[in-house]
């Protein structure tokens, strides 16, 4: 397919993410599953982790081949709960689960790393984020950078765990919703501020 | 003389910060904590109402080494709250400011804390600035989390600082050449009988040459 990956997570309400695009891949999927939202309340075509099941979700997009350098972003339906865009996620069981989340908690963000499925927290408590709020958590050589609706918050993280891995999407427990999730590499030289020219 | 003049700057900026509402951003060592929950494993102490009701550090930022016991702290805080989060004897402040010569009064602590959480230490003198030894602490750390992400803990099975590298498993050595080289560093000065203490510097050294971003600081 062609980057950037996106997806609106338009479907039949329940149905589990990698069933409805075999494109995402689950990881955790012995924990909790994703799936399509609205099957017992919540937002229709919205993704969301399953109610019962586990304490935690995650998906991986591998229906495209993204580089090191990438980003992923979602918008926050409900942004009182814990979900967010990942990156450089590997691992499809939860002690296999390796990479980065920038993750809704209670309208701020943290900005965590996932190690065979247990998350260390690198940055509290940054920024703050509303419903219909775009997160987006992006990473270039070892530097994280998370933003809100295009604005960054917080500061540069580094962190050189993990090198290579695919974007995609995490939950903790099942009362958070994503959608229009968006992911892309970035290209080399690409990170940080734009250029501007300014003419002599 | 030399001597002095850091701690009279510390001394005033301890005044001077005293009567501000936010003053620095600031570098602690402190221990890991896990919660069992959404916050995952979080450095010690920026949890809100860790040290008494109203404590909240606000936003924070933090390294940690590897799977070590040891978080690399930034904090922006009050002078009454470092004073509270530096009382603690798990916590190991970086004097302020960084760019002063580590004091003699200081280096004796930073040594004996750095290398109880497998920091090699035995490079900082009071020749360094503290921006100097947390620029060198950093690489360490973030050498050690690649090793972290494709191997695991170093300091296991009885390995110490002063464990000679051909003295860990092969798998381990392979590992650590293996992250050195992925992060652009030559490791062909680190033999058999280098010291851990010593080829961790080595490494760090030549890591990350454009800067390395913590705090919202460059190092």
């Amino acid at each position: 397919m062609a980057l950037p990956a996106t997806d609106s997570f338009t479907g039949t309400s329940g149905t589990q993410l990698h069933t409805y695009n075999a494109s995402w891949t689950e990881q955790r999927a012995s924990d909790l599953h994703c799936e399509i939202s609205g099957a017992g309340g919540g937002t229709p075509n919205t993704v969301r982790a399953a109610a019962t099941g586990g304490s935690e979700a995650a998906a991986k997009w591998d229906g495209d081949t993204f580089t090191a350098d990438q980003y992923s972003q979602a918008k926050a339906v409900n942004a009182s709960n814990y979900a967010g865009p990942t990156v450089r996620m590997v691992g499809v069981t939860a002690a296999a689960e390796n990479g980065y989340v920038a993750l809704i908690d209670g309208l701020a963000i943290d900005l965590q790393r996932i190690d065979n499925g247990v998350r260390t927290n690198l940055q509290g408590g940054i920024g703050s984020i509303a419903s219909g709020d775009t997160l987006k958590l992006e990473i270039v050589g070892t530097t994280l950078k998370v933003y809100v609706n295009g604005v960054q918050v917080g500061t540069n993280q580094t962190d050189s765990n993990y090198a290579t891995g695919q974007p995609g999407i995490a939950f903790i427990g099942s009362g958070a919703e994503l959608d229009d999730w968006m992911a892309d590499t970035i290209p080399t030289g690409a990170g940080g501020p734009p250029f501007v020219l300014v003419a002599n | 003389m030399r001597l002095a003049r850091p701690l009279v700057l510390t001394l005033l900026s301890v005044l001077l910060f005293s009567t501000s509402a936010w003053a620095e951003m600031r570098y602690y060592v402190v221990p890991k904590v896990d919660s069992g929950g959404v916050q995952g494993i979080f450095p010690k102490y920026t949890d809100p109402g860790a040290l008494g009701v109203g404590w909240n550090v606000g936003p924070w930022q933090a390294m940690d080494y590897g799977l070590e016991n040891v978080f690399i702290l930034a904090l922006n805080l009050t002078a009454q709250d470092h004073t509270t989060l530096t009382s603690q004897p798990d916590v190991l402040a970086v004097p302020s400011p960084i760019d002063a010569n580590v004091s003699a009064l200081a280096l004796n602590t930073i040594q004996t804390k750095l290398e109880a959480g497998n920091i090699p230490a035995d490079w900082v003198t009071t020749a360094l600035t503290y921006r100097q030894c947390l620029s060198r602490v950093l690489r360490i750390i973030t050498f050690m989390q690649r090793f972290r992400g494709t191997f695991g803990q170093l300091f296991a099975g009885g390995a110490t600082l002063d464990t000679r590298i051909n003295q860990l498993p092969v798998n381990a050595r392979t590992a650590l050449t293996q992250a050195a080289q992925s992060m652009g560093a030559d490791v062909s000065t680190i033999t058999g009988t280098t010291l851990i203490r010593a080829a961790l510097v080595i490494v760090a050294d030549q890591i990350l040459p454009g800067g390395l971003a913590f705090g919202g600081d460059t190092f």
